[in-house]
């Protein structure tokens, strides 16, 4: 937090020498990284883009099937570290990531070790996020929501604990996606959450349909204004 | 064999010409059947083309249609009174019917034929031609005089003339060929040779050979407008003069003359000698000697008096010769002007040539001109008679006024036994639509073969119907042209054709017939206006349309006092002054049929409402005031009540920063470009639609990024209740998309607002790059266009939901459809919803396309929502579903339908393809709206290869479902297939484990015409019926082995080498 007050103050007279247009401002910039439960079409991520304000650059780069393991070494993190090296024209550059669902077992060539690849995986992104003067933000992994006897059963809690124990570590903003929407979904109990589901022959119990989108889009939103305050001006509705 | 001709001769390369259209440098006639033949015109590169062009007798009916073989049939046939008329000579014929002349008044009786106007005499037979003969085209127009042999006339009785020269000398009359005081000429593809008569063969008297030749062809006394073309002069003094006399200053502005691709071989001079005359020389090939025995080369072009000789890239190898002086001279002593471009002399360029300077006139038509070296093997190839084969491809095309009633009927191509194929056209009673048909009679009974349905132009606008045969690429192609597009076609041997080319009129006004060789495009001028129409405002800046084909172009207005038009540097101007309606023809320079005619409506002034109105209970989109509005945003306007666009006014943008114009949207069909420039899929749509109570306006073309833009919407565009315009601005997004995955929304954050604004970012990415296009749920009014790109994704957000929906048909876009260069003639984008050509690895997910066209619209209701034009390409469909009527599905190359539904009732399933398989999937007949009686058939397959798979429907239900009209397809109505009746293209159809509606008929294979194979190409294994029991439909049974050959998507796609996994 300390850091990012410094890097405002040392920018805003830079900010007001070099723009113009936008005497306020330079707008902000958020990159999305993760799996299907934040891509488009699958997941939140679009859904979160559109609560920022269009002046806002939201791109979402997560994509279906990922692992913290698989995203990386597919190149799609050169890609956002590509972004990050190209900062002008912006204040900041957020990059949410949330990986944990195909990083559990049994997804060859995607799965990763629980106790040694992901939290690593983790930790790399943060610093190299951080070490191209990213802002990053981990998100832990949104809740499936298959009911067991009355309980959404929370097989993504191991992950998540890890996210958790990560961002606590390495001082980075944290979106605990997962106790959020596990809170919300057993709320709402099965047959609200069966709606939040994609329609259809695409009907499952992980990705989501529009409302599902919309519901956990807000969920995130709320958090994330709340986790990094610096962000509340960049929402829609904030001005 | 022809196109690999033209290919080599348009590669040559070093080309040099005038400002021209890519004409086909071709001679008029290669393999041509006479039918065709004797109904050409003078091609468009030459004199005689020019004023209205030369048509000689090519209107001629058939009984005007003679055939001669001696001197009183000859002379009959020029002696009947005809309008129009066609000699066929079929013989050598003798004119002094083998009784000498007694003296040269005896010759001029006997010897010389007058041909009258509108005459086409043309050689049907080898060595058909004139012996003792001399044609004299005499104060008349139109005559064509092509594929004779003719022997230059000696003059039984040569006349001395002490005063011509220092020492007198001999003069003869009668040339092979005089043309004096006539207009339009055109003399193609004859030869002219003294032999056996050579002069070595007269006495010398008086010091002097009594020369009994005069000239081969002489063009004199004001005559005009004449092409001598790819005629080969031999063995002759004096050949071909232009202008008799310098005396003659009536000849002045006249003796418009081109000679292009004749041979002269060993002709001692004038070739030609020109007096006066404006005289375009273009690829001739000159063979001399200047010690030839009988006929030494004396010089080979006179450049008389008062000439202007314009020479291109002509070939002159003349032994003893190293001067262009001795090939270009003034054989008197009053020289005209000789200007030449690349012509060469024993193979080195032809330099330090005499009179030349500005020849003070240009040549007025579009030309190619073959680079000088390759001139000689040309001309040897092509000058001179040539045998006309009953077989050869070649044209008939007719041009007349349509009205309703009988149609126009044109036998193209009939046999002596009277069988015949051919075309027809006819307009409908309410003359919106013209149903064109191709024909054919055997044995007297007409079979309708194929029939289309085409717009109609503007009443009394003339309309060409053009029957050709020429090679495609499966074979014989005979081909049916409405206005030079292609209406419709058949892949089959032509009959030979024997007998000229006849029609029934019907209730349409013949203007003109024409024929020639297959195998070239016609000239077309298309100008991108929809429908016949364009609507602009009174006081507007001048409005610049495209126009493709011709660009040699000349635009006139009816009433130029409403709007003025001009064609210039490809495109038209037009520039409307005053409120009112006229009408502006667009022609060819180069071929006077190819034209366009619409009409243009000058409306009211743009009104603008002031201020930043948008009129209460309006929503705009993108709202007032949006700010990240993707680029490619339409513009639409929903209102409170039901509203109706009144055909009048326009939607404008202007960017906000300098006030500039950016796009006028005018209501009405247009033609639409989608697509890259390099290869577009032009379409006729309408750009702005109401539907309902939502005005949907379509961008022609993205806006920029990062802008503010004010849109403002005429007063008079749409009627509803309180609307007085509206005008708001709203600003576009500054970002680009980032990564491999982009949305697609029709409202909210997004990087594109319509489908084909994804495609057309998808396209900009390099081929191989895979990219995802994410659809969010909604209606996408478009039709779409994907090309030369690879690994696109489309996918919706839920089938149900992410709709793209539009009609289109073979009416309002005919054909399957593909993409065009830039500036090309023709609206070739095809009637599909989707064009997908030349891709590989598309995939369609999640995702509905929906052609709404019905088949009760009266229209040719044939509407894909997808054509996947990609022989070597490969389509996924994945929980996807396809709705049309008719034709839903056509595919090329190999396609994966998995858990899809596709519906549809008339060979809804169909192509040249070469695998598809259809994998737990839903074939749903839809009662047809037009004919509810009739269930339709399921497949057409035109598999390409024997051995291909074809259409495999595995595992897949085959339902039936309620159509656009409601009704369900009857009981026992619905065949699996039938066949195209092609010989060329296979019936591999296989239903395995598939559950069977009871709409399916018992014998499910409609036989009618038979399949190719006849057998063993539709097969089933395994299917049930309604009630779960296994049932044969009446198709070949496989056996097991055989079907799990067709049950495996690696066994299936073999061909590919392609495993797809769900």
């Amino acid at each position: 937090m300390l850091g990012l007050a410094r890097s405002l103050t040392c920018c805003i007279p830079l900010l007001f020498a070099f723009n113009t247009y936008a005497a306020s401002a330079l707008p902000d910039r958020v990159v999305l990284v993760g799996d299907s439960t934040m891509a488009s079409s699958t997941g939140y991520g679009d859904a979160l883009c559109a609560r920022f304000t269009p002046e806002t650059a939201c791109h979402n780069l997560a994509r279906g099937g990922r692992s913290s393991g698989s995203f990386r070494a597919e190149k799609r993190w050169d890609e956002v570290m590509d972004l990050l090296r190209k900062n002008e024209g912006f204040r900041k550059t957020y990059v949410l990531i949330q990986f944990g669902h195909n990083d559990q077992p049994g997804k060859p060539g995607r799965s990763t070790d629980y106790a040694t690849e992901f939290p690593a995986n983790m930790k790399r992104y943060v610093e190299e996020a951080r070490s191209l003067g990213g802002e990053p933000v981990l998100v832990t992994p949104l809740t499936r929501r298959s009911f067991k006897e009355g309980y959404v059963h929370n097989d993504l809690a191991p992950w998540a604990g890890t996210v958790r124990e990560i961002a606590r570590a390495t001082k980075t903003p944290l979106v605990d996606l997962n106790a959020l929407s596990l809170a919300a979904v057993q709320a709402m109990g099965p047959k609200e959450a069966d709606k939040l589901a994609r329609t259809g022959a695409n009907f499952d119990y992980t990705h989501l349909g529009p409302l599902g989108a919309e519901r956990f889009s807000n969920i995130m939103a709320e958090e994330l204004v709340r986790q990094v305050p610096a962000l509340s001006a960049s929402m829609r509705g904030a001005q | 064999m022809k196109a690999a001709f033209l290919l080599a001769a348009l590669a040559a390369g070093g080309i040099h010409a005038a400002p021209v259209t890519p004409l086909p440098f071709r001679p008029a006639t290669t393999a041509v059947p006479l039918p065709a033949a004797e109904r050409q015109h003078a091609p468009f590169d030459g004199w005689a083309a020019q004023a209205g062009g030369t048509r000689g007798g090519a209107l001629a009916a058939p009984a005007h249609v003679y055939t001669v073989r001696d001197r009183a049939q000859l002379l009959a046939a020029l002696a009947a009174p005809a309008p129009a008329r066609i000699v066929r000579v079929a013989a050598s014929i003798d004119m002094s019917e083998g009784r000498a002349f007694s003296d040269s008044e005896d010759q001029a009786r006997r010897g010389v034929v007058r041909i009258p106007s509108n005459t086409t005499l043309i050689g049907a037979a080898p060595d058909a031609g004139f012996i003792h003969g001399s044609l004299a085209v005499a104060n008349v127009s139109q005559v064509i005089i092509r594929n004779l042999s003719l022997r230059n006339p000696c003059d039984v009785g040569p006349r001395w003339d002490p005063k011509d020269g220092p020492r007198g000398n001999w003069n003869s009359l009668f040339d092979a060929i005089t043309v004096s005081g006539s207009h339009h000429v055109w003399i193609d593809h004859n030869s002219f040779t003294d032999a056996p008569h050579t002069d070595d063969r007269q006495p010398v008297e008086n010091g002097k050979l009594k020369q009994c030749h005069d000239g081969a062809l002489d063009i004199n006394q004001g005559s005009d407008y004449v092409s001598v073309t790819y005629n080969h002069f031999a063995l002759h003094e004096k050949n071909l003069l232009i202008g008799s006399s310098d005396r003659a200053a009536g000849d002045q502005g006249h003796l418009r003359v081109t000679l292009k691709g004749n041979l002269f071989e060993h002709v001692a001079e004038r070739a030609p000698r020109v007096r006066y005359g404006q005289v375009h020389l273009l690829n001739n090939y000159y063979v001399g000697d200047r010690k030839h025995p009988i006929y030494p080369h004396g010089y080979s072009i006179g450049a008389a008096h008062a000439s202007r000789i314009v020479s291109d890239a002509n070939a002159f190898d003349v032994a003893g010769a190293t001067s262009c002086k001795q090939i270009v001279r003034d054989p008197a002593a009053s020289p005209g002007v000789f200007t030449d471009n690349g012509s060469i002399l024993n193979g080195a360029a032809l330099n330090d040539c005499p009179y030349g300077s500005d020849a003070g006139w240009r040549v007025p038509y579009g030309y190619k001109a073959l680079p000088a070296g390759d001139v000689a093997r040309h001309v040897r190839d092509n000058a001179g008679p040539r045998a006309l084969q009953a077989g050869a491809d070649g044209f008939a095309e007719a041009r007349f006024v349509p009205a309703v009633g009988a149609p126009f009927l044109l036998r193209a191509r009939q046999e002596a036994n009277g069988d015949w194929q051919g075309a027809s056209l006819q307009l409908s009673e309410d003359r919106k639509v013209w149903v064109v048909e191709l024909l054919e009679s055997r044995g007297g009974e007409v079979k309708r073969i194929k029939q289309v349905r085409r717009n109609a132009s503007l009443p009394g606008v003339p309309v060409l119907l053009r029957y050709v045969a020429e090679p495609g690429p499966q074979g014989n192609l005979l081909n049916v042209l409405v206005d030079g597009d292609r209406a419709t076609w058949l892949v089959a041997p032509p009959l030979p054709a024997v007998q000229p080319v006849s029609w029934d009129p019907g209730a349409a006004a013949l203007l003109d017939l024409r024929g020639g060789p297959g195998g070239v495009p016609p000239e077309r001028v298309t100008v991108h206006v929809g429908a016949d129409r364009i609507a602009l405002q009174a006081g507007d800046a001048p409005e610049s349309v495209r126009v493709g084909g011709a660009s040699r172009l000349a635009a006139a207005s009816a009433d130029p006092r409403i709007a003025a038009a001009e064609a210039a540097g490809g495109a038209l101007r037009l520039a409307p002054h005053a409120a009112g309606r006229t009408t502006v023809t667009v022609r060819s320079l180069d071929d006077p049929w190819a034209q366009a005619v619409f009409t243009v409506d000058v409306g009211a002034p743009f009104s603008a409402p002031a201020g930043t109105g948008m009129p209460a209970g309006v929503v705009a989109h993108p709202a007032r005031g949006e700010r990240g509005v993707p680029p490619d945003t339409p513009l639409r306007l929903v209102f409170a009540d039901e509203a109706v666009l009144t055909g009048e006014g326009s939607v404008r943008v202007y960017r906000k920063r300098d006030g500039a114009l950016v796009a006028v949207v005018r209501p009405g069909e247009t033609v639409t470009a989608l697509g890259p420039r390099a290869r577009q899929r032009l379409v006729r749509q309408h750009a702005i639609k109401l539907t309902g109570k939502e005005l949907y306006v379509r961008m022609p073309q993205p806006l920029e990024r990062g802008l503010e833009y004010e849109a403002v919407v005429d007063a008079r565009l749409v009627r509803a209740k309180g609307f007085q315009g509206a005008r708001w601005s709203f600003r576009t997004t500054p970002y680009l998309p980032v990564g491999d995955s982009v949305t697609v929304d029709d409202d909210g954050r997004a990087d594109f607002r319509t489908v084909q604004g994804a495609l057309d970012y998808a396209m900009t990415l390099p081929r191989e790059q895979a990219i995802t296009v994410n659809v969010r749920d909604g209606v996408y009014p478009e039709l779409l266009y994907l090309a030369d790109k690879d690994n696109v994704m489309l996918r919706g957000q839920s089938v149900d939901a992410t709709i793209i929906r539009a009609a289109n048909s073979d009416t309002r876009n005919p054909g399957s459809g593909t993409g065009q260069p830039y500036g090309a003639a023709g609206v070739t984008g095809g009637r599909a919803l989707f064009l997908a050509q030349d891709v590989d690895m598309l995939e369609l997910r999640d995702i509905a396309l929906h052609n709404s066209t019905r088949r009760s619209d009266g229209h040719s209701a044939q509407a894909e929502t997808i054509f996947f034009f990609s022989d070597q390409g490969r389509l996924i469909a994945r929980n996807a579903h396809f709705l049309s009527e008719q034709d839903t599905l056509q595919l090329h190359g190999y396609a994966w339908f998995y858990k899809s539904l596709i519906e549809g009732n008339v060979d809804f399933v169909w192509g040249n393809n070469r695998a598809a398989l259809f994998e737990d999937s839903e074939l749903r007949t839809i009662g047809d709206s037009a004919n509810p009686q009739s269930g339709g058939y399921i497949v057409q397959a035109r598999t390409v290869g024997k051995d291909e798979p074809g259409f495999v429907f595995l595992r897949s239900r085959l339902t039936r479902g309620p159509g656009p009209a409601g009704n369900l397809p009857p009981d026992g109505s619905t065949y699996f297939a039938r066949s195209p009746g092609t010989a060329n293209t296979w019936d591999n159809v296989a239903f395995i484990e598939c559950s069977v509606g009871p709409h399916i008929a018992r014998d499910a294979w409609h036989r009618k015409p038979l399949p190719n194979p006849r057998e063993g190409g539709w097969r089933e294994y395994g299917n049930k019926g309604e009630d779960g029991q296994p049932r044969s439909y009446g198709g070949f049974q496989l056996d097991r082995v055989q079907a799990e050959r067709l049950s495996k998507r690696a066994a299936v796609f073999a061909g590919r080498g392609w495993n797809p996994q769900p």
